[in-house]
């Protein structure tokens, strides 16, 4: 009952991905403060993404902890998001008078690691087919 | 053979004899009663008391619940809540320690509320609540308790108490006028309960502790 648990950091190439599907203790909040800061020094990533999908409820205190790694890793020059925020938390969160003011948030993972990643792959796709076209047409009235 | 003699024998299978003892005194001292006399209205607070000793000191997850769903079943197979044993839960206390009472606490208070029929949104807005109080216990008092209770008058719903005979709230209007800011968000913790509750009372003092009681109604 005492070990504490580390919630796992993956790295998915210039990012790092931290999904909560824990309860929240504040021991595990304080041990994840300390892993990210040590995994962020080691990899040096380009982003952080906090999903927090898997997260029941967050009262004030776990509000802060999530904002302050946030904050942390911005510091430390490292780009932090936080996606996956559950409509009932949003509500609960507002009707309180909170906000994870500092950190920006998306709806899904994906959003958030297109917004730190740039466009995707897709969409520069598109963009080059488009430039491509506007290039034929340019021919056609020249 | 009493009720706190076969519990103790069930603990006993858990841990040591002292440390079986201590967990059924404590929990009747929780609640207020005497082990060797239960009644039936006793028994869910009781074991809920029990669950919190349980928690403490049986260490593995799996053994806690096969040790707390033995207490369950004993209690009930020997007739004490025979009578009412469909019957939703209707008060528990939940003892405050330690951090991991918070989630205990509000895991409980959003089975009471979905047994009662609040929404889902509801059921998270009361959980959040439970864990504000019950981690104010924490982190400014070290001990205390969080009662939960179904109330029917003058409308359905659910009463939560945070009871604590810590050093009192030195400054309760400024943090509930919003002026006030701790370092630990304590401030919007109390705030954000009272905006997120239909009722609010809240009486401290230094030398009594602090009681808070707030209500949401169906």
């Amino acid at each position: 009952m005492n070990e504490t648990t580390h919630i796992p950091i993956i790295k998915l190439y210039d990012t790092l991905i931290v999904t909560i599907q824990v309860e929240l203790s504040d021991r595990v909040v304080m041990q994840l403060k300390d892993d990210i800061g040590e995994a962020i020094q080691k990899l040096g990533p380009k982003g952080l993404i906090i999903d927090v999908s898997g997260v029941g409820i967050i009262d004030s205190y776990i509000s802060r902890a999530i904002r302050d790694i946030g904050l942390i890793s911005r510091l430390m020059g490292v780009e932090a998001v936080i996606s996956g925020l559950d409509p009932n938390i949003a509500m609960t969160l507002t009707e309180m008078g909170m906000d994870l003011e500092g950190v920006n948030t998306y709806l899904h993972l994906e959003a958030a690691y297109e917004a730190i990643n740039g466009r995707s792959a897709l969409a520069r796709e598109l963009d080059e087919k488009t430039n491509g076209e506007r290039d034929a047409e340019a021919w056609w009235w020249r | 053979m009493s009720a706190a003699v076969s519990i103790t024998a069930v603990l006993h299978e858990y841990v040591g004899s002292i440390v079986a003892r201590s967990i059924v005194n404590g929990a009747a001292n929780t609640c207020g009663i005497d082990p060797h006399k239960l009644s039936p209205e006793q028994i869910p607070c009781y074991l809920a008391a029990l669950d919190n000793g349980v928690q403490a000191f049986v260490a593995e997850p799996d053994r806690q619940r096969e040790c707390s769903s033995k207490l369950r079943s004993m209690l009930d197979s020997s007739g004490y809540r025979a009578q009412n044993a469909t019957a939703t839960t209707t008060r528990m206390t939940v003892v405050i320690n330690e951090e991991i009472d918070i989630v205990t606490a509000r895991n409980h208070a959003k089975t009471i509320c979905g047994e009662l029929g609040f929404s889902a949104s509801e059921q998270v807005r009361i959980a959040t609540v439970v864990s504000e109080l019950a981690r104010n216990i924490v982190l400014y008092v070290g001990r205390g308790r969080i009662e939960l209770e179904v109330v029917n008058t003058p409308r359905r719903g659910i009463e939560i108490r945070s009871i604590d005979q810590g050093n009192g709230i030195p400054n309760v209007d400024e943090v509930l006028s919003g002026m006030y800011r701790s370092k630990t968000g304590m401030g919007v913790g109390l705030l954000g309960t009272k905006r997120l509750m239909d009722e609010f009372t809240i009486e401290s003092s230094p030398a009594r502790g602090t009681k808070l009681v707030v209500r949401k109604y169906l």
